[in-house]
């Protein structure tokens, strides 16, 4: 029997603080997928081409949506990373229980999800400057279509929750995978089964895209990914307690 | 299968990848500290670069405001009867991009043209005596990228009009001018809350056309290829 008094909190902050730094790799695989998207958002997002004889314009345009697609995808697939089995040992290493093993998970993916969106969202700047330098442009234009600094605030915390949405998705999935491995094939095609089925002109699929990316007042944005994400946590939660304890 | 197959391709591709990444990292891992400087440096770069994008020599895109280009539009192709029945005062005068006069005291005059195949509309009048004026006329010319309407009407190239005896001689540009824009544009994230819809890559050439004044009594030829046009006055 110890005589040390513990309590959750100290025990999640500890197990938080030993992600943050054994979990480095993650980091660096963000920054590698990110310097990716720049390279291919460099290429431009859309172009337009128009000509009447006299002259031919070509118009390219340039946004680091890529990149944010990118951290999307980085932030689902290192959820899922984060549930295998060896990164599950590392947390026996502390006193845990289910409780603040999920705890701990939850609060460093938030963190490296608020990294990832912030750092996807800066690297706007980077491809500008070389999208500039690298292209033989006539001239660089810029839209001022009234967007101002709360328009850039609204897409900064959007971006945070679209990368969250996506942690928050892996997370399940990843919990999913661990409870029975052959969710590994079912599930992929599952989602691709969901483009099959319709009850429009859209498929599933393509609703449930729409739900979150067509949505044009904030706030709901902010109330359905919120929610979303709580569920998806709560879910994961609860099938982690359906999880057999180790041995 | 719907537009959003390919990219969930991508996406396994990119998941397999990182995956891949992961276990290389897992079995030869950098130290905590060089791993922490690199991402560190990074994220660096991303500032130096976020601050120092806008002080990029850029100009601000023209955009035509959407009502205004549809009532343009509408009236842009009623326009040309317009002109034809000698409205030219009252409707091109703010749409010509550059005047020459020249000097003419002969009967007759031809005209040739290089490098232009456009319409030439013709008015006699009595207002002119020995002169010839020549205008080169050009409006609006937008094109949508995105959600953007843009207004290019500046990049459209300039026209040159010359007098050799009595061949007036209409020159466009040698080789057809090519113009590389960049844009910037919103984040999807920033542009999902703003009214702008993305557009379907419309664009419109604008009017462009030389309209030459001649004296009452002036005897014009022309070369086949040019589609002259005369004002009925």
């Amino acid at each position: 029997m110890s005589l040390a008094n513990v309590n959750l909190s100290n025990i999640v902050i500890k197990q938080y603080r030993y992600k943050m730094k054994s979990f480095i790799g993650v980091f660096l695989a963000l920054m590698v997928i990110q310097v990716f998207g720049i390279l291919i958002s460099m290429l431009g997002a859309s172009s337009s081409g128009f000509s009447n004889g006299f002259f031919f314009i070509n118009v390219t345009s340039y946004t680091a949506n890529v990149v944010i697609a990118f951290t999307m995808i980085w932030a689902f697939t290192n959820a899922i990373i984060v549930t295998t089995k060896s990164y599950r040992e590392d947390d026996f290493t502390f006193i845990s229980n289910r409780l603040s093993y999920n705890l701990s998970n939850i609060l460093f993916l938030i963190t490296a999800c608020v990294i990832g969106a912030i750092t996807a969202f800066l690297s706007r700047g980077v491809i500008y400057i070389l999208v500039f330098f690298v292209n033989d442009l006539e001239t660089f234009l810029t839209v001022n279509q009234e967007v101002n600094m709360a328009d850039y605030l609204i897409g900064v915390l959007a971006t945070i929750l679209i990368v969250l949405l996506a942690g928050a998705a892996g997370y399940v999935v990843g919990m999913l995978f661990q409870l029975n491995k052959l969710l590994i094939f079912i599930l992929p095609v599952f989602v691709f089964g969901l483009d099959f089925i319709r009850t429009s002109n859209e498929s599933t699929l393509q609703r449930i895209f729409e739900f979150y990316f067509t949505e044009q007042v904030f706030t709901i944005f902010v109330v359905k990914t919120i929610m979303t994400i709580l569920l998806g946590f709560g879910l994961a939660a609860l099938l982690t307690n359906r999880m057999e304890v180790r041995r | 299968m719907t537009p959003i197959v390919l990219p969930l391709l991508l996406m396994i591709i990119i998941i397999v990848g990182l995956v891949v990444f992961n276990n290389r990292t897992t079995k030869k891992p950098l130290t905590y500290q060089k791993s922490r400087w690199i991402f560190i440096g990074y994220i660096l770069i991303l500032i130096i670069g976020i601050a120092f994008a806008p002080l990029l020599p850029t100009t601000n895109a023209k955009q035509p405001n959407n009502s205004e280009f549809d009532d343009f539009y509408i009236l842009s192709q009623s326009q040309y009867t317009e002109l034809l029945d000698g409205g030219f005062t009252d409707i091109y005068q703010d749409n010509v991009d550059e005047t020459w006069s020249f000097t003419y005291s002969r009967d007759s005059l031809f005209l040739d043209a290089v490098n232009f195949d456009g319409i030439v509309l013709i008015e006699r009048t009595k207002d002119l005596q020995d002169k010839i004026e020549v205008n080169f006329i050009k409006d609006y010319a937008v094109m949508e990228v995105g959600a953007v309407m843009i207004d290019i009407s500046e990049y459209q190239p300039d026209m040159t009009a010359d007098l050799n005896t009595d061949v007036l001689l209409l020159q466009g540009p040698a080789n057809e001018r090519e113009v590389r824009l960049a844009l910037t544009e919103p984040e999807f994230t920033i542009s999902q809350f703003l009214d702008n819809k993305v557009g379907e890559g419309y664009s419109y050439s604008g009017s462009h056309f030389f309209y030459i004044r001649v004296p009452q009594e002036l005897h014009v030829s022309y070369s086949d290829y040019l589609l002259v046009d005369f004002v009925k006055n």
